[in-house]
């Protein structure tokens, strides 16, 4: 939502100095609610979690939680956990998705290969994915190449189907078209299929990026050596209620940042497509 | 006014006989279809359109023209019969045929120029070379300065004329355009009118033009094809004399309306319900 939405004042459209100013003090106006009722709610939880006193591996009181994640960053720990996971789900996310690309674009160009392939992935689709992780665990060990094992599995579905829905959602017309240049099957591909299919394509990458972490975090509940779902596991086995909370907070960093550089990607992507140029809800799990 | 009853493939007395540029030969097309059995679209069609020339197709909605256009233009084959562009085959005619539909199907990704210049990359050519050419046609079309632009930020109008470029940017000796100025509104569609014939006029394609207005086709054509209900077949091969260049003007003319009012008591008789 931008300012420029919200213009229902029925002043004319030409900007004057006025009214710049006035949009920049509303700017400001919006930031300081969004902040004030940020400031509201931490200093509530603050003041009940001290009134009631709630034992802090229950419920920490948010300066216990900002001390846990300062000492987690200074000693270098959090860190460490945060390369290996991040590491992992990057990797799981790269291969799952590109796997997931190829193949849909084989399985949507040749009939032969979706005769073969197809029934297995309507079979796997519905299919809980994260419940694999403990086989994972135990073809794959400890290390990282079960968690991206986990979450390549996750993140190749949703491209699969989306690259597939999206090569066959070629205009009709266009095909016509280029039919009558004497265009080749591969040119059809290359210059009107592939193209078509990217806006399905980057919506299926928006759904992965968050998958991938999933994934890498269910492998290392099962059983890591390092990750910050390892980590999570640790301080709840120890009681460290402060040290959990921080560890979320690092996990919906990361997640928010990955979702950001992936939603420009898109954006840079498809410059060309209108409607994804707005700033859409997030509504992802 | 000469009168050809049926679908005159011989050699014209009141013009000099142009080598035929496409000749169609007995073809027919029945698609074949799931749902609804063979639907007879084609009627056995023989037909030659002389090189150069302006060719219109008019005839009642479902009659079949598209059904011609496409094959013609390779897109798809016919059930029976022959076509020969130039002596090759449809399909085989690579860079031959420049073809306009309805809407005008530009590549949202690609910008103007990148559009105009899609048969180029599809055909292999000279990309530095045909960078001109498409200039060249986007200035035909008046749309110089639009190169840069997507398609979204151009009007209908535009859009179709972009297209044309992109039809013409390859210099196809055969230009096939079905309905083209079909979603444009009337003063937009008369205005393209006057500009496809001086268009014409400088290029000298053969063209073939499907047309649901009959003053359109009168307006623009050497010779007006009138087809049958479906399974359509030509009924009628209507030369038009008015000289050129023509204005919007001569539309208001006794000959005009002559063609014009002979064409349409076609479509009463044979119970068509366009025009
Ligand atoms: N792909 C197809 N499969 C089955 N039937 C088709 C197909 N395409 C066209 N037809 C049928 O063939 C007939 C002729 O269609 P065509 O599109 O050639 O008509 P047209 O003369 O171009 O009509 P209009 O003026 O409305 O565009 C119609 O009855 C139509 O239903
Ligand atoms: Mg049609």
């Amino acid at each position: 939502m931008t300012a420029i939405d919200r213009r229902q004042d029925g002043r004319p459209a030409a900007a004057s100095p006025g009214q710049h100013r006035s949009r920049a003090s509303e700017k400001a106006r919006d930031i300081a609610v969004t902040l004030g009722f940020l400031v509201l709610t931490v200093g509530t939880w603050e003041v009940l979690v001290r009134a009631l006193h709630l034992p802090d591996y229950v419920v920490p009181a948010p300066s216990q939680i900002a001390m846990a994640l300062k000492r987690g960053l200074a000693s270098g720990l959090y860190q460490r956990h945060l390369g290996v996971t991040v590491y992992a789900a990057l990797m799981g996310f790269a291969i799952g998705s590109v796997v997931g690309i190829v193949l849909g674009a084989v399985i949507a160009s040749f009939r032969f290969a979706e005769l073969i392939v197809y029934p297995y992935v309507i079979m796997f689709k519905s299919m809980p994915k994260v419940a694999l992780a403990p086989l994972f665990t135990l073809w794959f060990g400890l290390g990282i190449a079960s968690k991206i094992v986990s979450s390549s599995i996750l993140c190749f579905f949703p491209l699969l189907v989306n690259t597939i829905a999206g090569l066959r959602s070629a205009d009709e017309d266009r095909i016509s078209l280029m039919r009558s240049m004497g265009a080749s099957k591969f040119q059809i591909f290359w210059y009107l299929r592939f193209p078509s299919a990217l806006p399905y394509i980057m919506a299926g990458l928006e759904l992965a990026v968050v998958l991938a972490l999933i994934g890498t975090i269910v492998a290392e509940f099962v059983g890591a050596h390092a990750g910050l779902g390892t980590l999570i596991q640790i301080q709840n086995a120890n009681m460290d209620g402060p040290g959990q909370f921080s560890v979320l907070i690092l996990l919906s960093v990361v997640g928010l940042t990955m979702n950001v550089i992936v939603r420009r990607l898109k954006k840079w992507v498809l410059h060309w497509d209108v409607s994804a140029q707005g700033s859409d809800p997030n509504t992802q799990i | 006014m000469v009168h050809h009853p049926h679908a005159a493939a011989s050699a014209r007395p009141d013009r000099p006989a142009a080598p035929a540029a496409i000749s169609i030969r007995a073809v027919s097309k029945t698609y074949r279809t799931r749902d609804h059995g063979d639907v007879a679209a084609l009627a056995a069609t023989t037909v030659e359109l002389g090189d150069g020339s302006f060719v219109a197709l008019v005839g009642p909605s479902g009659c079949g023209k598209s059904t011609l256009l496409k094959i013609l233009a390779g897109i798809q084959p016919q059930s029976e019969g022959e076509v020969l562009i130039h002596g090759r085959r449809a399909g085989e005619a690579r860079g031959d045929v420049g073809v306009v539909l309805q809407s005008p199907v530009l590549f949202p990704w690609r910008s103007i120029l990148q559009n105009v210049m899609l048969p180029v990359a599809i055909l292999g050519l000279d990309r530095a070379r045909y960078r001109e050419e498409a200039m060249a046609m986007l200035g035909l079309v008046e749309l110089q300065g639009f190169e840069g632009r997507y398609p979204r930020e151009l009007s209908g109008g535009m859009q179709q004329r972009a297209a044309i470029a992109r039809a013409l940017v390859t210099d196809p000796r055969l230009l096939l355009m079905d309905e083209p100025f079909g979603a444009l509104d009337a003063m937009t569609r008369e205005h393209m009118n006057v500009e496809l014939q001086r268009i014409w006029l400088e290029k000298r394609k053969t063209v073939l033009l499907i047309t649901h207005s009959i003053p359109e086709a009168v307006f623009l054509a050497d010779r007006v094809l009138v087809m049958s209900p479906r399974p359509g077949r030509i009924l009628e091969d209507i030369a038009i004399d008015l000289p050129r260049p023509r204005a919007m003007s001569v539309m208001g003319g006794p000959e005009f309306g002559r063609h014009v009012t002979r064409i349409r008591d076609f479509f009463l008789t044979e119970g068509g319900i366009d025009g």
